[in-house]
């Protein structure tokens, strides 16, 4: 099978959608000529003209919440790429307080065909306001769709299904792995909402890891493997509905939870897992050690390279703790 | 001009505007009706004014003040009544109350709670409707106060650059909930912001219906020619607090509240309808008593409907394809 990268995945399920309904159609900041500063958009304003891949001005606070009327009043779908995940702060009016909100208080009078793109983690030295991970903010809020691939099959095949949503979605593209290939059929596909899948199977440590550490704990289980240790590693890649019987079914056959993502600890989507399972009366009796957290400190992202990586959690963190949790 | 039928129409509105909001403001002082409830008394005139001059098609967005446009436009007062009552019978079921209240069946489609947003999703609704060839306007009417909001410049903007078929209605009442207007701004017309953006613009007297339904429909032909919005701002005042609770002559006086009163949008097509031998004493009794009479039955029939099943606390949270 051909291999492709994720922001190839990204690009050709938005053309594709694209193609399908002429009511899909993008927007955000400098995603036109230069196709957005990760290239997802590029070549799109070649084929679908100007109406269809509308650069903004820098105008977040009202273009995103123009977005959600454009998908509840005016019928359209809109994908709409915010540029940084960061750049939330002054887009939450519209995702956190129309998009979700207003099929419910309307008892159901409205769809809300609308995807919200933004890449999420870091790791180029880009400071504390271009590198946060705010992925449990969004899981917070009830009404929300939230994605989050890590492989470019998951990214494309949830893509297109988010845009074919009529629920608002959250689509979080991990920075870091944009440029990281894998299989991806030329024949089309879609992965239905809240299914998490298996990455590797294992029967000691269970590890639900997100983005970049669903890749940096595949790593680890290979160092693992050598070592007599077996992880299971499960890629959520819908973090809001969580797939829970999937993690669950796991966490009974190893007995052992390890969360790993590169949000900071505190408050972070580790702490939501963990908590599903120790209310879970079977996943709890099942557990042999306590759950372990393996996500990034508790402090803003900070600019040195040596420093940002003390920040971050790294293949090693997740290979120490499974070792510790062995013991 | 307008012709004396549409005059009769707008003080017959005006009329039952205040009679279902002074209802209301009762039902919330006796516990019917939860939360927060903005009334528009004194406004009256404003919003018939812009309403009428609405065709069928065209939308609205509005404010938390804006209940009267809701009922010009044809949202039958009984569930409009029973959604403040928070009851089962309601527009929304009771899941919106006052503030969230919309009619897509007569183009009203909603108002939110940061007041400055309601500007951007009318802007993408104008954005969705050229988009989609379709010919209606769309107008959103917001207060002063939320003015100050970055987000009505931005969309502003938006609007300017994607010229859309918008009209901006600034609702002056001079007052965001205490804080008066000038104290807020040394502008002392917005028309002067909606220059920066190129958007043209009028101002009008509130209190006189027929200039506010001549320069709205003036409005609604510019943008209908495809040329981008247009900004009209309104001057009106409001008799009553903010909301249901607060004690407005902490930050103003009954004087300024009288003086505003002389205006009085409905005694001045009362009036001018006398002059012109429209309408007499039995008249006005006769309508007075025609709006009483509607309002109470609307009154009467969200006070005798059941509350909300208590599962619905769980529904359309999303749509039937996601289950959590």
């Amino acid at each position: 099978m051909r291999e492709i990268k994720i922001v190839d995945a990204l690009n050709e399920a938005i053309r594709e959608e694209m193609l399908r309904d002429e009511n899909v159609f993008c927007m955000g900041e400098d995603i036109g000529a230069k196709g957005g500063i990760f290239s997802v958009t590029k070549g799109l304003l070649d084929e679908f003209g100007a109406k269809r891949v509308r650069n903004t001005p820098i105008s977040e606070n009202a273009f995103t919440t123009a977005a959600v009327s454009m998908a509840c009043n005016g019928g359209l779908r809109p994908i709409v790429e915010i540029m940084y995940e960061d750049f939330i702060g002054v887009c939450w009016d519209a995702i956190g307080n129309q998009a979700p909100k207003i099929r419910y208080m309307a008892n159901g009078a409205y769809e809300m065909p609308i995807v919200f793109r933004m890449q999420g983690g870091a790791g180029f030295g880009e400071g504390a306001q271009h590198s946060q991970s705010w992925e449990n903010l969004f899981c917070h809020i009830p009404g929300l769709i939230v994605m989050m691939p890590s492989t470019p099959y998951d990214a494309k095949g949830l893509m297109k299904t988010a845009i074919r949503s009529n629920d608002p979605v959250v689509f979080i593209e991990p920075c870091t792995l944009y440029n990281s290939k894998g299989e991806v059929p030329e024949e089309e596909y879609l992965i239905p909402i809240g299914k998490a899948d298996v990455k590797r199977e294992g029967k000691d440590i269970t590890v639900v890891a997100l983005g970049q550490e669903c890749a940096n704990a595949l790593e680890a289980a290979e160092i693992l493997a050598k070592e007599g240790i077996s992880l299971e590693v499960i890629d959520p890649r819908t973090l809001l509905p969580l797939d829970f019987d999937t993690v669950k079914k796991s966490v009974l056959k190893t007995g052992r939870l390890m969360v790993s993502h590169v949000a900071v600890k505190n408050s972070g989507y580790g702490a939501e897992v963990a908590a599903r399972i120790v209310e879970d009366k079977e996943a709890f009796a099942a557990l042999k050690t306590p759950v372990c957290r393996v996500c990034a400190v508790f402090t803003p992202v900070p600019y040195s390279p040596v420093l940002e990586k003390a920040h971050f959690p790294q293949v090693e963190d997740i290979v120490e703790a499974a070792r510790a949790m062995m013991k | 001009m307008i012709n004396d039928e549409l005059l009769q129409k707008m003080y017959e509105q005006m009329i039952f505007i205040r009679k279902f909001e002074t209802k209301a403001l009762e039902g919330m002082r006796r516990g019917k009706v939860f939360g927060s409830l903005h009334t528009g008394v004194g406004q009256e005139g404003a919003q018939v004014g812009v309403a009428n001059a609405l065709e069928p098609d065209d939308w609205a967005f509005l404010s938390h003040r804006e209940h009267g446009v809701l009922l010009c436009r044809g949202l039958d007062p009984k569930p409009f009544m029973a959604e403040l009552y928070a009851r089962k019978t309601g527009t929304f079921a009771g899941k919106s109350g006052s503030v969230h209240i919309a009619d897509l069946e007569h183009g009203c489609r909603g108002s939110c709670a940061i007041l400055g947003g309601t500007s951007a999703l009318a802007t993408g609704a104008a954005f969705a409707n050229k988009y989609k060839g379709e010919k209606r306007a769309t107008i959103v009417m917001f207060g002063e106060g939320s003015s100050n909001e970055g987000y009505v410049y931005e969309s502003m903007n938006l609007a300017s650059i994607w010229e859309v078929p918008l009209v901006f209605v600034l609702m002056n009442n001079k007052y965001a909930i205490s804080t008066p207007i000038w104290t807020t701004t040394k502008t002392t017309t917005f028309t002067d912001r909606a220059k920066a953006f190129q958007i043209p613009s009028a101002t009008a007297n509130g209190m006189d219906p027929v200039e506010v339904y001549e320069k709205m429909k003036a409005a609604l032909d510019y943008v209908r020619t495809g040329q981008g919005p247009y900004f009209l701002e309104v001057n009106t005042y409001r008799y009553n607090p903010h909301s249901g609770s607060d004690n407005q002559f902490l930050y103003r006086t009954q004087e300024e509240v009288n003086w505003w009163k002389q205006k009085d949008p409905i005694a001045a097509v009362e009036r001018l309808l006398v002059d012109k031998d429209l309408l007499d004493a039995d008249k006005i009794k006769e309508i007075n008593k025609k709006y009483d009479d509607i309002v109470g039955e609307a009154v009467e029939y969200a006070n005798s409907s059941p509350d909300p099943d208590l599962d619905e606390v769980f529904t359309h949270v999303y749509s039937s394809e996601v289950t959590l």
